[in-house]
């Protein structure tokens, strides 16, 4: 059924590339000296049409009229030695100067005679990345990347020297996703250090990385990262045509991207896995799966995902796998306590009394004595300040994020429960509830929890716990429904494929994740070779044959 | 457009899930009087007296949130109130609560001994028709008065309720609950036998009403008929094939013995004879040794056989005792009859049956075999202060 809805998408995409492409092909440049005024108030993109000139001081013209007012715009025009006249274009702040300065000595200084293009690039610049473009879309879209341009008279051609030396942040431990046990990288805002991190994983030619700009004014690297000989490549064409309709003025983080490319825009569940870390997304490129880096944003956006995915973390496959499966159907629980527990608590104590052991009821009705409040509306009084809190603690600047945590402990916490405003029990629930969404390893996956809390709980006061069920029985409904490109959102639980539970309801050691998951389009299954897990599953682990173990060692082994 | 049309279309199947849902019933926690205990009297002019026990959770004490009330005073509040069924007693005690009444918490149901005299069985139409039940409450009988026995306050729990009930899960030979009640009344072959506490002041310094298991009631049918001590009950036990560890107490010679039975086992096997059923009673059971005052060295085996003699003979006697008993009262609280239909149901049905109660259980004869051994003397086998004889 999923596969025939996926040759559906496949036509779709065709029919819809076709006409796109043939669009770009009119509107052939008009006058030369008319365009000056025509590029002025186009997208960079658009000047895709318009080429570099073969005077030398019309694409000057061009260029100052273009950054005009640009101070961080650097123009300088130079004189081959011996040789035609030429422009060196860069911006401010993107390059690195010396190397430029080294570049240009060698054109100023020590070359002569040389009038070709051509053997300049190949003969003389020594400068590693050189990139030869004949229009302006590529080349300011470049210079403004941070490469630095060389316009040379009576060329149709410039050179593009890769000399960038932006200052950015340098690689850090990823906050987001901190582990005890696992590499401490994670990716900064600079998409070549991201890809460059991303290929140390992956030392293979299949590692293909497929590059876009997306954003009219921004302009922003968008690369497509995928394992050539795993994805799908239907799956492949839908990322890239999907990526390729969004038409936006800027990109600032790869979080635009995911609103615009998801299957369900509406559903509060992210269909879109991001990570920061190099690590997980290799994991995932080898499950088949696609990696969208954009450059400005140091995560990286993860197709197709499955509600499955969101419950894991990095850290489950590197420590023994005893813990992580028992971590694993801890995370599970406390999925459903964090969604449940406060909608439960209202349902039972407004109308199933009779469900609570008798003396807890009494201890119960003993602190809600004296509160003013139905336990519906204490509930939400202390979930909306518990959300405020968390909101605060996030945004508030680290030195201060301290006054709001004794804020929180001290006024609503204690003092709220001694003025008798809310009872202690709800206080009790509300911080189970909190840690219960602390635990679910993807902040994008525990936003969904707590938002979905408060309808629950609505429908709990109302309803009991027959409203709980009617909310759970659509919130599975609406899980069971969604896809991630394609990929039902419950796979490999819903659809069931019970080969691939090694990976979901446990966490089966590595000897013994023989194949990569079925429930994903891939063209090639096999992960872990036969033999090793043959011997693993005999014999326990590996008793090896160099060495003797217990009895048999005393008896004078090789190592005795 | 078409998966909207369903979509439309389902909507009305799914707002009807949210209406016929029945009861809408919410209610507050501090809204409701958390029924622990009720209590069922027959008055002299033949009305109900229905009186109910409600621990008051502004002086349970809990978080520090509940504010009022002063020290002193008692942690629950008891009332009564008259009727001419127990429904009609419930509304008038209801019609002076601020707060509903909420039985579905009733662990505990006091059956007062007047009522239980004259037939119990209305109770149990009023108590399980309402969906606020429990049909596992613990039903028991008090001596005199139900309502004296809600107004004790006992020591160690908040409300004489929960002590009532402690006191029956951990001692009670018997402690039947309000569906094994139900059972018993149905059927025939079967009479109930019922705990019997009654109030009693406590003989520390604070005089505190307390409540005391003192015996059990024998009932005909619904109707109450006699008392029974806890050891003729633990000879009934042993024919009812139900066992709870109990402590007997041997006379050996000028000395005494107790001993705890901690495990054991009972066969009752019916016989048809000509004009009567006769029952074989095998029993097997194990005892330790608790105490012994002036017992000879029972670290000497024909001295333990001896106690294991003494013992057996002990528990056969109570056993022909409490079926003296069964015959006398013509109350089959030993399910004797029970014991028939299983494994003797043609008979049953055909002859005994409806006759059980009209002479058959009267002319049963009893053979019992018991079979005690004391496998444990404690951690001693003789006192530990016993002064040096010569013998040594």
């Amino acid at each position: 059924m999923y596969r025939a809805f996926r040759k559906m998408h496949k036509r779709k995409n065709h029919a819809a590339e076709e006409p796109r492409l043939a669009d770009q092909k009119d509107k052939p440049p008009k006058n030369k000296r008319d365009l000056l005024k025509q590029v002025e108030r186009q997208y960079v993109e658009d000047l895709r049409n318009v080429k570099i000139d073969r005077e030398l001081d019309v694409n000057q013209k061009m260029l100052e009229g273009m950054f005009k007012d640009s101070s961080d715009f650097v123009i300088r025009a130079f004189e081959v030695e011996k040789g035609p006249h030429a422009l060196v274009i860069f911006v401010d702040g993107l390059i690195d100067t010396a190397e430029l300065n080294a570049a240009l000595k060698v054109l100023m200084v020590n070359e002569g005679g040389l009038r070709d293009l051509d053997a300049l690039t190949r003969m003389s610049l020594p400068v590693s990345q050189i990139t030869e473009v004949d229009n302006y879309a590529d080349l300011v879209k470049s210079v403004l990347s941070g490469d630095s341009g060389i316009l040379i008279d009576g060329e149709e051609r410039a050179v593009l020297l890769g000399l960038r030396g932006a200052k950015g942040r340098s690689v850090q431990e990823p906050e987001t996703e901190s582990v005890v046990r696992g590499p401490r990288e994670g990716y900064v805002e600079n998409i070549r250090t991201n890809t460059a991190m991303l290929r140390r994983k992956m030392k293979t030619p299949h590692l293909k990385m497929r590059s876009m700009t997306i954003g009219r004014e921004s302009n922003t690297d968008i690369v497509v990262a995928y394992h050539e000989g795993l994805s799908d490549p239907v799956t492949l064409q839908e990322v890239i045509g999907r990526l390729e309709k969004i038409d936006i003025d800027a990109v600032l983080d790869s979080g635009y991207l995911e609103e615009m490319i998801q299957d369900n825009t509406y559903s509060p569940f992210p269909q879109v896995q991001y990570t920061e870390r190099p690590d997980t997304t290799a994991a995932a490129l080898l499950e088949g799966r696609f990696a969208i880096f954009a450059d400005g944003s140091p995560f990286a956006l993860v197709v197709p995902t499955t509600f499955w995915q969101l419950m894991q973390a990095n850290e489950d496959y590197y420590e023994r796998f005893q813990m992580a499966t028992m971590i694993r159907w801890l995370r599970y629980l406390f999925v459903v306590v964090a969604l449940t527990t406060p909608a439960l608590y209202i349902a039972i104590t407004t109308y199933h009394q009779a469900m609570i052991p008798t003396t807890l009821l009494l201890s119960l009705a003993a602190a809600r004595e004296s509160i003013p409040f139905p336990a519906v509306v204490e509930a939400f009084i202390m979930e909306i300040a518990f959300e405020a809190l968390r909101e605060a603690g996030v945004r508030l600047p680290k030195t201060v994020g301290q006054a709001v945590s004794i804020l929180g402990a001290l006024v609503i916490g204690q003092a709220a429960v001694e003025a008798g405003i809310v009872s202690a029990p709800m206080v009790i629930i509300v911080s189970v509830t909190g840690i219960a969404s602390f635990t679910i390893p993807r902040y994008n996956a525990a936003i969904a929890v707590r938002m979905l809390r408060f309808p629950l709980m609505i429908l709990a006061s109302l309803f009991g716990m027959y409203g709980i069920l009617l909310g759970m029985m659509l919130i599975l409904g609406h899980l069971a429904n969604l896809r991630s490109f394609g990929v039902p959102y419950l796979s490999p639980i819903g659809p069931l494929s019970t080969g691939d539970l090694k990976d979901v309801l446990i966490r089966a050691p590595w000897w013994a994740m023989g194949d990569r998951p079925a429930f994903l389009e891939l063209q090639d299954k096999h992960r872990i070779g036969e033999e090793l897990h043959v011997e693993i599953a005999a014999h326990g682990g590996q008793t090896g044959e160099k060495v003797k173990h217990g009895a048999d060692r005393d008896k004078g082994g090789e190592k005795g | 457009m078409r998966q909207r049309l369903t979509a439309l279309m389902l909507l009305p199947v799914l707002m009807s899930a949210l209406v016929l849902t029945g009861c809408w019933d919410r209610i507050e926690v501090n809204d409701i009087a958390i029924v622990t205990t009720t209590s069922f009297d027959l008055e002299e002019d033949g009305r109900y007296r229905v009186a109910v026990q409600v621990p008051l959770p502004g002086q349970l004490g809990g978080s520090s949130g509940g504010g009022g009330g002063t020290s002193g005073t008692k942690p629950f509040y008891v009332d009564s109130e008259k009727g001419d069924t127990i429904r009609e007693a419930v509304q008038h005690l209801q019609s002076r609560m601020s707060r509903r009444l909420f039985f579905s918490h009733r662990r505990v149901m006091v059956i007062g001994e007047e009522l239980a005299k004259s037939g119990m069985r209305e109770v149990f139409d009023v108590t399980s028709r309402l969906p606020e039940n429990r049909l596992t409450a613990n039903v028991l009988i008090a001596k005199g008065k139900g309502i004296d026995l809600l107004k004790a306050q006992p020591q160690f729990e908040m409300y004489s309720g929960e002590a009532m009930r402690e006191i029956l899960e951990s001692y009670a030979v018997f402690n039947p609950s309000q569906k094994d009640i139900a059972h018993a009344l149905s059927q025939i072959g079967a009479d109930p036998i019922l705990p019997l506490i009654e109030p009693a002041t406590s003989t520390g310094g604070e005089k505190r009403k307390e409540v005391h298991l003192s015996g059990y009631a024998q009932f005909r049918d619904d109707k109450m008929i006699g008392t029974i001590t806890p050891a003729q009950a633990e000879g009934v036990a042993w024919l009812r094939k139900e066992f709870r560890p109990y402590e007997k107490t041997l006379n050996m010679g000028k000395g005494k013995l107790v001993v705890r039975l901690y495990q054991g086992e009972s066969k009752v096997t019916p016989e048809i004879k000509p004009d009567h059923v006769h029952f074989n009673v095998e029993i097997e059971a194990e005892a330790t040794v608790i105490e012994a005052v002036e017992v000879e060295d029972l670290g000497r085996s024909d001295m333990i056989e001896k106690v294991e003699r003494e013992l057996s003979q002990a528990v056969a006697q109570a056993v022909l005792e409490s079926a003296e008993l069964v015959k006398e009262r013509n109350s089959d609280i030993a399910t004797l009859g029970i014991n028939l239909s299983r494994l003797k149901p043609r008979v049953w049905n055909e002859r005994l049956k409806w006759n059980w109660h009209e002479g058959e259980l009267g002319k049963t004869t009893f053979a019992v075999k018991a079979n005690c051994q004391v496998t444990r003397l404690g951690q001693i086998t003789e006192n530990i202060a016993r002064k040096e004889t010569v013998t040594d």
